[in-house]
């Protein structure tokens, strides 16, 4: 199992707190915030070219890029300075997918520190047929995300159940993490199985992602997503007061609005393709951002929120969301929180309390 | 508004086994639709809706919480339990599995509501006669057994429902005692809120006063 993750693992203590991301997290944010941010193109290479052509050169940089760490004992500092690259192209121009569609699952490997996937291993686990879980895993995978035909054409309801199946096979294994499976992991895994170019790969993607990026919002008792909905509140609670009186007039607090959105990490409202984006900016800079990108969900639709009498009925189900505009409004986000409440949001997803 | 005599608030919830159709149920009763097995999804942590219903001339303002059927979600949907009046404890009839599991839920509600909620058996997905597993008589006797009232539905082909929540509001309003206390707040603004800050006593249908008062709209 270490031998997935040669480098240290967990992404996002590394990425997020003091150390470097966060200062590179706030570039330009008041022009972001206008929300010029998504029409605006700021090509890496600074000269404006056709939206075509300049996805082509994006798709370049990113595989020049990549075709880096193809280079057997490089320097770990030169690996840093690639990575910090990277998430610094994710960050201002998105991953020009519709030119280069092996780019998001490689970048996402990467991210995840995918080092080695084996066929083999996951053979075996599968081989084992049903899990402990697997009832519960077949009562909600054919419910996921099934009305979205260019989903369900690509990932078969037969392959969330053996990935899934497999997983919990893999962490029964492994029981200090104590993870096992639980109603909206469906969603989490589908985004994997939506873009990578095999089960297999699917498959050590999502279980890097939950084993070091989230393993707390999977715990029995679902630990991680209560911080989550706790910071969700304190986080709105600081950045807009207004906002959050208004929703506590209601009645309406993050544990009822927040919970899908926290623990699906947005997987759970459309559309797809949005989602995808965001996922990239998580992967890239943690995921404990997606607390922030859930608040700056809650700022897009905000005057109708503090206008409404009934906010309940807009919060029932998020709506469709822009993700280069939420992530945009996040980031400014992150400027304004104090330092401590940000330390506690980098830990929450993995840190065991 | 109501005038001189507000009508209550109840607060119901919606429990039982993932998948036997909780959230069907609740759909079908405010939205009068019924999404098919492939458009529908998982409840994670809790929903809620609001709306108005008129019983024998008495309107009532229902906000009704449908719960995460799977158990690592129990832990939330316990705390949402505070200030129900009623329970609607669903199972489907064509899964036995769902019907055995009833016994763990009554233990549950056992622990924490009072003996005087009015509890309802809702036996879902009546439109699936064909895969009956558990037969209407059993379901009927475990109501009994268990000081609650029963009825078989299909939120499918919108049998039952209606007279589900019907029924259940009914009983709780010829149950003064687990509504009446409230009633203070009416005439006096001043007394503050109860337990406000409890997840479960969020009063949403305080929200869904502008709401047109046919049916059960949210």
């Amino acid at each position: 199992m270490a031998s997935l993750k040669p480098l240290s693992p967990r992404p996002s203590p590394r990425n997020s707190p003091r150390a470097s991301p966060r200062p590179s997290l706030r570039p330009s944010p008041r022009s972001t915030h206008s929300g010029s941010l998504p029409g605006t193109p700021r090509s890496s290479s600074g000269v404006t070219l056709s939206a075509s052509a300049s996805a082509r050169g994006r798709a370049s940089t990113f595989n020049k890029l990549l075709k880096n760490g193809q280079t057997a004992h490089r320097d770990p500092d030169a690996v840093k300075e690639d990575l910090k690259r990277l998430r610094g192209m994710i960050l201002a121009d998105g991953i020009p997918v519709e030119m280069d569609p092996t780019l998001r699952p490689r970048i996402w490997k990467i991210l995840l520190q995918v080092g080695r996937v084996d066929g083999e291993e996951y053979l075996n686990l599968v081989r084992r047929g049903p899990c402990r879980l697997s009832e519960k895993i077949r009562n909600d995978t054919f419910r996921t995300f099934a009305s979205n035909r260019v989903f369900t054409e690509r990932v078969r309801e037969s392959m969330l159940v053996r990935l899934l199946d497999a997983f919990v096979w893999r962490n029964d294994e492994h029981h200090e993490l104590n993870i096992g499976y639980v109603q909206g992991m469906n969603a989490l895994v589908a985004p994997f199985l939506f873009i990578m170019p095999s089960e297999i790969e699917a498959f050590y993607a999502f279980s890097a992602f939950i084993e070091h990026c989230c393993p707390q919002y999977v715990q029995k008792n679902l630990d991680g997503v209560h911080r989550g909905v706790d910071l969700l509140e304190r986080c709105l609670e600081h950045l807009d007061p207004e906002l959050y009186t208004h929703l506590h007039s209601k009645g309406l607090v993050a544990k009822i609005y927040a919970f899908p959105s926290v623990l699906t990490l947005c997987a759970c409202t459309p559309p797809l393709n949005q989602v995808l984006q965001l996922w990239d900016f998580l992967l890239a800079y943690g995921v404990h951002l997606n607390i922030l990108c859930v608040i700056a969900q809650m700022v897009v639709i905000r005057q109708d929120l503090l206008s409404s009498e009934r906010p309940n009925t807009l919060l029932r189900k998020f709506p469709e969301f822009n993700a280069k505009e939420v992530c945009a409004i996040a980031l400014t986000l992150v400027r304004d929180i104090p330092d401590e409440l940000y330390e506690e949001l980098v830990r929450h997803p993995w840190e065991k309390t | 508004m109501a005038g001189s005599e507000a009508p209550p608030n109840l607060k119901l919830l919606l429990i039982g086994n993932s998948s036997v159709g909780k959230s069907s149920l609740l759909m079908r009763f405010t939205d009068a639709q019924f999404l098919p097995e492939d458009e529908s999804s998982a409840t994670i942590g809790v929903d809620f809706r609001v709306c108005k219903m008129e019983i024998g001339g008495r309107r009532v303002k229902l906000s009704i919480w449908d719960t995460a059927g799977q158990e690592r979600f129990r832990t939330i949907t316990s705390s949402y339990y505070r200030g129900a009046q009623g329970i609607i404890v669903a199972y489907d009839i064509s899964n036995r599995e769902t019907f055995d599991a009833l016994p763990r839920w009554f233990t549950e509600l056992d622990t924490y509501v009072t003996p005087s909620v009015v509890k309802m058996l809702v036996g879902n997905k009546l439109d699936k006669e064909f895969s009956r597993a558990v037969s209407e008589d059993e379901g009927r006797k475990f109501a009994q057994r268990n000081g609650c009232l029963f009825l078989e539905a299909s939120a499918k082909t919108n049998v039952g429902v209606r007279e589900a929540f019907q029924e259940l509001v009914e009983k709780i309003l010829d149950t003064p005692e687990l509504w009446a206390p409230a009633a203070p707040r009416i005439t006096s603004t001043a007394t503050a809120k109860p337990q406000q800050s409890m997840p479960g006593s969020i009063d949403l249908s305080a929200n869904a006063q502008d709401n047109a008062s046919s049916g059960c709209s949210c």
